[in-house]
């Protein structure tokens, strides 16, 4: 600062300092310190990505930097490789029932729990601290053995069935947490009187007045789960030895360390899953700033968000 | 252990009415009957998992026989048992201390933001948070490996690498790809427990930047700061998968990757379960006791915050 007024000798006096200094900035948090943090950052956020994509699209042996000869086989590849395509359908199938299932399972109680049972929802919200105090690889082994001692199971280790119970067990609470938070945002005590003044049954209006005034928070919830149930890798190694081929088992199946690799393959799924997740949070930040933003729900929510 | 708790709060609250048993029943079914899928899917598997884990620790899986064998051997000396301890601790550590440093800064930038920026911060901020597992290791392989985009950077610096990534330092910015933005979004709700206000009676009392952060902002987030540290801690020292695809069996050891050895050793060493149950309980422990430090220390300043 003082270079900067040394370079200016003719200006002006200034006025005596006033008893009351006017503040210099309204609010530490802007400047340079700030730009070059957030530069530093963004590059260690975009950089891995990045590399994976060039990567992905150089021809020849790539030993950093850009590649010398640009290819596109590789990303129009994977639409020949059956082996990829059935991987892809199961994580999709996998993902998509762990939402439809944690809805299930999580949506009809948590409503209830509002309108007529308060404690539910206490037993809820301690269950859903489990799964953070429980690693994923722990969580897996646990409930690995516990489905075998279960008759109504048998048969069913090791099988993509188990896979799913145990991505609904561990990706409940990304999904209870948001939806909370819009059912209390709702007012869905108020919406519940109502509708059972105009005559509607506990499930008409759970579906047809709650749903609707809870969406942005059922949206943000489905959304992580998706998420975190395509990335998910522990619990289909644990569960099935990594029989059950979903993407992420895939991937590592195909590493050079592993024989058989598709090195290229494996940087496209990645690429290909980090703009999935970047696209997916654009769509959840920018609804969210109007409504449930996934940040500010509940301050575990955000562990994986 | 639910269900006991169920059937006690349920009786107190009936108690209260004058009713008939019968109708009794009924508001006990009517109070629980929508939550009996969840409670029993998911809370009985995981109490049920957690439970079966603290047994299987003490107990001989083939004999049956209850011992302490595993947790004997757990703490032995050499790289395959404490080794994969401290690696762990060091790794969980370092890792929740960095982003502690960076995050911090970052999270009152982020606050500060406003309108499109912000949801964009936030955005990748998400992303990044989410990016954990194989797709991670595999970006990491592209750009810190061998043969990466970085690396490259690095050795026309004069800065050696090569296998870097394999190694603490390596891992320790691998780890940091991920919790630092979670990181991020745990003390991101907290920043505005720091009002502007503060600052201008800061400077009023002819007060600077340092004493401004020293004496009013640090002391305020101090809390949600070390809560957010101890959350990152037990993320990180809990993590699998990123281990898993980058190390392989060879390398450095940890309590997960132990665990999921242990777990697939059992088809040609014999049972392994005992001591992965060992290690997981011993996971678990940690992962407890952080969570239940977060709970205590950021409850009563989130009730402030919420109120203000």
């Amino acid at each position: 600062m003082t270079t900067l007024e040394d370079r200016r000798p003719l200006r002006v006096p200034e006025e005596p300092p006033a008893t009351r200094r006017p503040p210099r900035r309204s609010v530490p948090g802007k400047g340079r310190t700030r730009n070059v943090l957030f530069a530093l950052v963004f590059l260690y956020l975009i950089v891995p990505p990045l590399a994976a994509l060039f990567f992905s699209l150089s021809a020849k042996q790539y030993d950093g930097l850009f590649p010398q000869d640009w290819t596109l086989s590789h990303w129009t590849g994977i639409f020949d490789d059956e082996r990829l395509i059935a991987a892809i359908r199961r994580s999709a199938v996998l993902a998509l029932g762990t939402v439809a299932l944690v809805t299930l399972l999580v949506l009809p109680p948590l409503y209830w729990a509002y309108v007529r049972n308060p404690k539910l929802r206490t037993i809820m919200l301690v269950l859903a601290l489990l799964p953070f105090s429980l690693p994923f690889v722990v969580m897996a082994f646990g409930i690995d053995r516990v489905a075998e001692q279960v008759a109504f199971l048998e048969g069913y280790s090791g099988t993509g069935l188990m896979v799913l119970i145990g991505h609904v067990a561990l990706c409940f609470a990304f999904y209870l947490w948001p939806v909370d938070a819009a059912m209390s945002a709702a007012g869905v005590n108020r919406l519940h009187e109502a509708a059972q003044a105009s005559g509607a049954g506990p499930v008409t209006t759970l579906v047809r007045c709650i749903i609707p005034n809870i969406m942005p928070g059922l949206v943000s919830g489905s959304i992580l789960v998706f998420a975190i149930s395509w990335g998910e890798y522990s619990i289909a190694k644990i569960m099935t030895r990594s029989q059950y081929e979903i993407v992420p088992i895939w991937q590592v199946n195909l590493t050079p360390v592993n024989g058989t690799s598709d090195p290229r393959g494996v940087a496209v799924m990645s690429v290909f899953t980090f703009v999935l997740f970047l696209v997916v949070s654009l769509i959840a930040a920018i609804k969210g700033t109007s409504r449930v933003s996934l940040d500010e729900t509940h301050p575990t929510a955000a562990k994986e968000s | 252990m639910t269900i006991q708790l169920e059937r006690e709060e349920a009786g107190r609250e009936t108690t209260g009415r004058p009713s008939l048993g019968g109708r009794r029943l009924r508001s006990f079914v009517g109070d629980w009957l929508p939550a009996v899928p969840f409670l029993v899917i998911i809370g009985g598997l995981l109490v049920g998992a957690a439970i079966w884990l603290v047994q299987a620790s003490f107990r001989n899986p083939l004999s049956g026989e209850w011992n302490l064998d595993a947790w004997q051997q757990a703490f032995a000396a050499g790289p395959l048992y404490r080794g994969a301890i401290v690696n762990s601790l060091v790794i969980a550590l370092t890792t929740a201390t960095i982003c502690t440093v960076v995050g911090t800064p970052l999270a009152w930038f982020i606050h500060h933001l406003a309108g499109r920026q912000r949801a964009f911060a936030v955005a990748l901020t998400n992303t990044g948070a989410n990016f954990v597992g194989i797709s991670l290791a595999q970006t990491f392989v592209a750009t810190l490996g061998v043969a990466g985009f970085a690396t490259k950077i690095l050795s026309d610096l004069g800065i050696a690498w090569r296998d870097g990534l394999y190694q603490m330092h390596g891992l320790v910015a691998l780890f940091c790809y991920f919790t630092l933005p979670l990181y991020v979004l745990l003390v991101l709700p907290a920043m505005s427990a720091v009002k502007p206000t503060w600052w201008e009676a800061v400077q009023v009392s002819s007060g600077g930047r340092w004493t401004y952060w020293r004496r009013v902002g640090l002391p305020v987030l101090f809390p949600f700061i070390l809560s957010g540290w101890v959350l990152t801690f037990a993320w990180s020292i809990g993590q699998f998968s990123v281990l898993d695809a980058l190390l392989s069996s060879q390398g450095e050891q940890f309590i997960t990757t132990r665990i999921g050895g242990l777990i697939n050793a059992g088809v040609v060493f014999g049972d392994q379960s005992q001591l992965a149950a060992a290690y997981s309980v011993l996971l678990m422990g940690i992962s407890l006791i952080a969570l239940a430090a977060y709970q205590l220390l950021s409850w009563r300043p989130l009730q402030r915050l919420k109120e203000s």
